[in-house]
């Protein structure tokens, strides 16, 4: 029934609004090429001419000192130089007044002679004036390519006409750089997508699909035997079954009255409409607001930072670039418990608006700081900032879920911090090439600020906390920290699986990969390319291996190799310093934190209820995820020294090695404890 | 335990605040003008005392120099150190590796009643300091000596040489008695291997008691002639800087492409080309670091001994005319041209 | 809440994001367009200001000072002249203070931020289009650290200006086109698809009808199990309490 009520529609919405994106954007982008295509021409032409006349200069200089014509050495390495530092001039010769080939670089003197032969008076006339020449492309075929070909006149002291220089430049090739936008309209093609996406869910949710969620679930009662009311129907769409409904439900309730004499129905009481459909989804959407928003300068923020290194500080790149983002991850770890006792107390809009604010000051900040200080201080602020707003959405969560649903409406909560991860470094890496980083920032401001009036619409009915005591479990205060220190099993993998597995993902992935990248050249949006391979593939793989753990009840080993394959993974760009073995990097940090996240906590919580059952879980897990914290923000730090001592690149493999010797150390260790009942590795 | 984590981070920060701090200067009393540099030459003014001088007259730092120039006879150095200290000069200025050598000593044989150890001493025109035992590195000499090496390094010559027309011949003629010399041959030695070029060795004959004989120079360029190499190398020696006219004179008439290490055999020889420190600026490198040690910023230990941050490419265009062989197009472009 | 508003607030959104993604690719296009073009009148200026370097250097080879350069006046002015788009030429001392001049005075203010730590200081060169014009500065090696100093080149933006405002043009009319088509195919679409979502509504509320009717038979792939269930349920329960359900259908939609 759900199918033919909602479900086909809501597909076909979604089907329809993502073609509709998908192939608006690529016509688009099909039919500016040739808007924008013969536009550089003109500027590429003067650039030939400057280079000719500058050519010309220098061999009349030659002249001058008394080098004969025929007697000029070292014309070819001289053009060959100026053709390797300039881009764009595909050839350089040098005629004689009659138009003969003296020496040409770029393409061979025999092939020029022709057609430079035969334009030549043209030339000649107009020197200077850019002229279309044909030029075969090879001796064999009948290919053809055209250049444009500027010529500037050799003068020996400054009035005898001596030679003549030719630069040319196929406009056809040089145009294909420009039009080679491929990349950033595929990734602003795939980002548009999920951010419509989630846009998408929210509104269909809200307008379409949750009244009908809500009667389908009612037939479903009623299927097991309940057959209370729910509140009257907001929908226009879900009037007319509504009132059937009502009215098959009035109907029981009727015959219990008149068959049992007393009215046990008269105790029902109304259900509440379930929460979880409407509002918890909705908060889907605030969540992706401020996690892109956080996550758009992930690509460039070690090399902006690093820019503010030299302004006399006495603290080296490394860790000026380092310094900031692990105050952030501090500042952030450690204010989450006292910003979720806030927004338990103030409610969860206010604790996202404060966020809110927090963050964009936080970012307005870090774009206009002259002082590196105050880059620091607006780090910290944002760090306030997002876990006020991180509390405040997983709060909601918790409040309007019981525990039945509760994983579901996690579930959506993290999966919406997923689709952020995975399309924001990308959109901040094309948005940095165009605004410059500090731009950037204040775009990623402005989507924080844009949360608040959604955030006053989502979360205005039902903010205030309804079980404090599961939304303090939530928050994990370390009850019990004694006895959890004392277990042994989940002191190690605390220490020797977890933290090195955050050590690794924000020491490499969000410090040292722009360090790296950068420094092997590449610009903010390819930059912004490699980091979504790793949301990409996390986001592929963990439900793969979740499931495939739980079916084969391996966690521990998939820990383990998940462990070993990240860290292995870091390896090979010693060998081979360039970005591709970067890229295997990341894509092996993906797939080796997709083998182990959901594990782990598997066995963190298994190791909890076996070493210490007094602690409760959810108490005990918030003190694992606040060591997990600590961890991550140690990573940028570490690296930061590493890469002091050792450079980016060596840096890279160290924190691999870090890995690897804690997850074997770890394997070694457990592998030789006994086996507990219900052990740990009952594969 | 949370709050111990908190205190730790602070911590953590206040200690790198502080590190960034915590940089030592060197507590050097500095000194007023004006100041007094007694300069010991070897063979008289030189283009170098020149850019020296020139150096703090335009800067308008108030200097009085006190110049004495022992005429090639070492032997005179003792007398005018003492000279130097009654004075109470604040600087000492010393030209050559002979005079550096009977002025500072060589490292390790330091007698402090025959050598300088209490006044500082900026010396020029010592063409290998470690060579002559005067320092160990280059960074420090560790002791109250600093200085300009005015040699450009061997491997940018060889590019120089590269430069003007690949070769794959090189001929080097030298005085075989200058130690300097001595060495830059097996400079060259060594660089002919890694480079891959052919090193043709041509020492000047030299008599009984060991010093070269002028006369048979003319005998010994129609030898390198003969063996016809690409080119022929002179590099920092005195002896064939002295007699530089007949050297590249004959050289040139045989059609011999000679390039030089010195200023003094282009500017004033007839040697085609050279990469080479100018004099003057060589000077004025040596003045800068003497202006900080009288300034009190620095003490020489603290100075490095350098070259220059850049060398002149040198062309006699006439010379590449007459044996008509010029230069190829970018060095055209970018040498100095003497014409 | 009718059917067409219902419909608005499902169109509005879509439009809404199809139309920004139509925009910034635009806006995409055009700002890679200008980078290309940038670059390309970089490194055309570089090639003259390279060309100056080397002659102003040659004198600073020999150890003179910035202020020394005889001929640095003539090289400066002969290069601004040559083209009528150079602003502005000047060649700086280690301390920053402009020694020689061609061209338009220029404050300290319009020169970019940082450019004495960077240009001076740490001896790279400096590259920017600003609000008012290209700015180039290189370094210029002498022989002390008080020889050396720097080269400030500004060329006027009127040219690139033009060019992007032709690319505009030309990029406009295929924006605006594309969101028109968006949002008419849009409307159109979510208007339909909207009808068909009512139409299938419509047959489960009709299918619900006949089911508490007892009209339909509850075979064929286009059953709706679960309000058969939900019938059936009901029916039970009534049985049970031994009163027939009341078997009329509900009272109008």
């Amino acid at each position: 029934m759900r199918r033919q009520l909602y479900v086909a529609s809501a597909k076909g919405f979604f089907v329809f609004t993502l073609l509709l994106m998908l192939f608006s954007q690529i016509a688009l982008s099909i039919a500016s090429w040739p808007a924008i295509k013969g536009q550089l021409v003109p500027e590429l032409d003067q650039k030939s001419s400057t280079v000719a006349k500058s050519v010309a200069l220098k061999i009349g200089r030659a002249l001058d000192y008394g080098i004969p014509l025929d007697g000029l050495t070292g014309i070819d390495e001289f053009f060959g130089e100026i053709l390797a530092q300039t881009e764009g001039i595909s050839y350089l010769a040098l005629t004689r007044l009659d138009g003969t080939v003296m020496v040409s670089r770029g393409i061979e003197g025999a092939r020029l002679q022709g057609p430079l032969q035969s334009l030549f008076p043209g030339i000649r006339e107009q020197t200077g004036k850019p002229m279309s020449l044909t030029v075969p492309v090879a001796d064999r075929n009948a290919d053809q390519r055209t250049y444009r070909n500027t010529a500037a006149l050799v003068l020996q002291n400054d009035e005898i006409e001596a030679a003549v220089i030719h630069v040319g430049f196929d406009p056809v090739y040089a145009e294909r750089k420009v039009g080679d936008l491929r990349y950033d309209v595929v990734i602003v093609l795939f980002a548009s997508l999920l951010i419509g996406f989630e846009i998408l869910l929210a509104t269909l949710t809200q307008n379409f699909i949750g009244p009908l969620r809500a009667l389908a679930d009612w037939v479903d009662r009623m299927a097991r035997g309940d057959f209370r009311s729910p509140g009257p129907s907001e929908s226009a769409l879900a009037k007319g079954i509504h009132a059937r409904l009502s009215a098959l439900a009035a109907g029981v309730r009727a015959a219990l009255d008149g068959g049992l004499g007393n009215s046990p129905a008269a105790g029902m009481t109304e259900l509440r409409a379930s929460p979880l459909v409407k509002d918890v989804i909705m908060i889907r959407i605030l969540t992706f607001l401020f996690m892109f928003a956080s996550m758009l300068s992930r690509p460039f923020l070690p090399v902006y930072l690093k820019g503010f290194a030299d302004d006399g500080l006495g603290l080296s790149p490394e860790l000026a670039a380092s310094l900031p983002i692990t105050v952030y991850l501090g500042v952030m770890a450690m204010s989450m418990p006292y910003v979720g006792r806030w927004s338990d107390s103030h409610g969860r809009q206010a604790g996202f608006v404060l966020g809110a604010i927090l963050m964009a000051s936080g970012f307005c900040g870090t774009a206009l700081a002259e002082n590196f200080w105050l880059l620091v201080l607006s780090r910290a602020v944002e760090g306030v900032g997002y876990a006020s707003l991180f509390m405040s959405c997983q709060g909601y969560v918790v409040d309007n879920t019981n525990p039945e649903n509760r994983s579901r409406g996690v579930a959506t909560f993290v999966s919406a911090i997923m689709v952020s991860e995975v399309s924001a470094p990308a959109v901040g890496g094309v948005l940095a090439d165009s605004l410059g980083f500090r731009g950037v920032f204040i775009v990623a401001a402005a989507l924080a600020l844009i949360s608040v009036p959604v955030a006053y619409r989502i979360l205005g009915a039902g903010s205030a906390p309804r079980h404090p005591a599961s939304a303090k479990a939530a928050r994990g205060q370390p009850e019990g920290l004694g006895a959890l220190m004392r277990n042994a099993r989940f002191v190690l993998i605390a220490l020797f699986a977890a933290i090195p597995a955050k050590l690794l993902h924000s020491g490499f992935l969000i410090f040292l990969t722009p360090v790296i990248l950068s420094k092997f050249g590449s610009s903010p949006s390819e930059i912004g390319r490699f980091a979504i391979v790793y949301g990409i593939v996390a986001l592929l793989a963990m439900p793969v291996f979740s499931n495939l753990a739980d079916r084969y009840r391996c966690h521990f080993a998939f820990v383990v190799t998940g462990g070993v394959i990240a860290g292995a993974g870091m390896l090979p760009v010693l060998l081979s310093p360039q970005p591709a073995t970067v890229l295997l990097g990341i894509l092996a940090l993906g797939l080796g934190q997709a083998m182990s996240i959901s594990p782990q906590l598997t066995l963190i919580t298994r190791a909890i209820q076996t070493g210490s059952p007094d602690t409760g879980s959810g108490s005990a897990l918030g003190v694992f995820r606040l060591i997990e914290r600590v961890g991550g923000a140690l990573g940028p730090l570490l690296a930061g020294v590493l890469t002091l001592k050792l450079g980016p690149v060596t840096a890279m493999a160290g924190l691999g090695m870090v890995m690897l010797v804690s997850i074997l150390v770890c394997a070694v260790v457990i592998s030789t404890q006994p086996r507990e009942k219900g052990g740990l590795h009952a594969a | 335990m949370r709050l111990d984590r908190r205190r730790w981070l602070i911590a953590g920060l206040a200690g790198v605040t502080t590190g960034a701090w915590a940089q030592t200067k060197s507590a050097v009393a500095p000194t007023r003008g004006p100041y007094k540099i007694f300069m010991i030459l070897f063979r008289g003014e030189t283009p170098v005392e020149q850019g020296f001088m020139e150096y703090f007259r335009v800067r308008n730092i108030p200097v009085e120099f006190i110049v004495r120039n022992v005429d090639r006879d070492v032997k005179r150095v003792p007398g005018l150190i003492d000279e130097a200290r009654r004075l109470r000069v604040d600087l000492l200025y010393v030209w050559g590796t002979p005079v550096t050598v009977a002025v500072c000593g060589k490292t390790g044989k330091i007698d402090p009643r025959k050598h300088v150890t209490d006044i500082p001493v900026v010396f020029t025109m010592v063409s290998s300091p470690e060579g002559a035992g005067l320092i160990k590195r280059r960074s420090s000499s560790e002791r109250n000596i600093t200085g300009v090496s005015h040699v450009v390094p061997i491997d940018q010559q060889i590019s120089a040489i590269k430069a003007y027309r690949p070769f794959q011949r090189l001929a080097v003629m030298f005085n075989p008695a200058e130690s300097n010399s001595a060495q830059s041959v097996a400079e060259l030695r060594e660089i002919s291997l890694k480079s891959g070029f052919t090193l043709m060795e041509f020492p000047v004959p030299l008599d009984d008691r060991k010093a070269p004989l002028a006369s048979a120079i003319p005998d010994v360029i129609d030898r390198i002639a003969a063996a016809k190499p690409d080119y022929l190398y002179i590099g920092a020696d005195s002896f064939l800087a002295a007699n530089r006219k007949e050297v590249t004179e004959t050289a040139m008439a045989r059609r011999l492409p000679v390039y030089s290490a010195t200023e003094v055999m282009l500017r004033d020889g007839k040697a085609l080309f050279g990469l080479v420190s100018p004099y003057k600026s060589v000077g004025q490198l040596a003045a800068s670091k003497a202006s900080l040690i009288l300034q009190g910023k620095s003490r020489p230990q603290d100075i490095p001994v350098e070259t220059l941050p850049s060398f002149s490419y040198i062309v006699n265009m006439s010379v590449a005319s007459r044996i008509n062989f010029y230069p190829s197009i970018k060095v055209a472009n970018f040498a100095e041209v003497l014409s | 809440m009718n059917k067409f508003s219902l419909s608005l607030r499902i169109v509005l959104p879509v439009v809404a994001i199809a139309s920004f993604a139509i925009v910034f690719n635009g806006y995409l296009s055009y700002a890679k367009f200008e980078k290309h073009l940038s670059q390309v009148e970089l490194s055309r200026m570089r090639f003259s200001v390279d060309e100056m370097k080397n002659n102003l250097e040659t004198g600073l080879r020999l150890g003179l000072q910035i202020r020394a350069l005889s001929n640095a006046q003539e090289i400066v002015t002969s290069s601004a002249q040559k083209d009528r788009g150079v602003l502005s030429i000047e060649v700086i001392d280690h301390e920053g203070k402009v020694i020689f001049r061609s061209g338009a005075p220029v404050t300290e203010k319009t020169y970019p931020r940082g450019w004495r730590t960077a240009v001076l200081g740490r001896q790279k060169p400096l590259e920017t289009l600003s609000s008012d014009a290209f700015f180039l500065m290189i370094p210029l090696v002498g022989m002390t650290e008080d020889s050396s100093g720097a080269l400030a080149f500004r060329y006027s933006r009127d040219g690139h200006d033009r060019t992007m405002q032709g690319v505009l043009r030309a990029l406009f009319p295929l924006n605006a086109i594309a969101i028109a088509l968006s949002v008419v195919i849009g409307m159109v679409g979510v208007f339909w698809l909207m009808r068909g979502a009512l139409r299938r509504i419509h047959g489960v509320e009709q299918y619900i009808d006949k089911v508490v009717a007892g009209t339909v038979t509850t075979s064929g792939h286009d059953a709706l199990l679960e309000v058969d269930a939900a019938v059936a349920a009901a029916r039970e329960v009534a049985r049970v309490a031994g009163t027939p359900l009341n078997q009329s259908p509900a009272g109008g939609v």
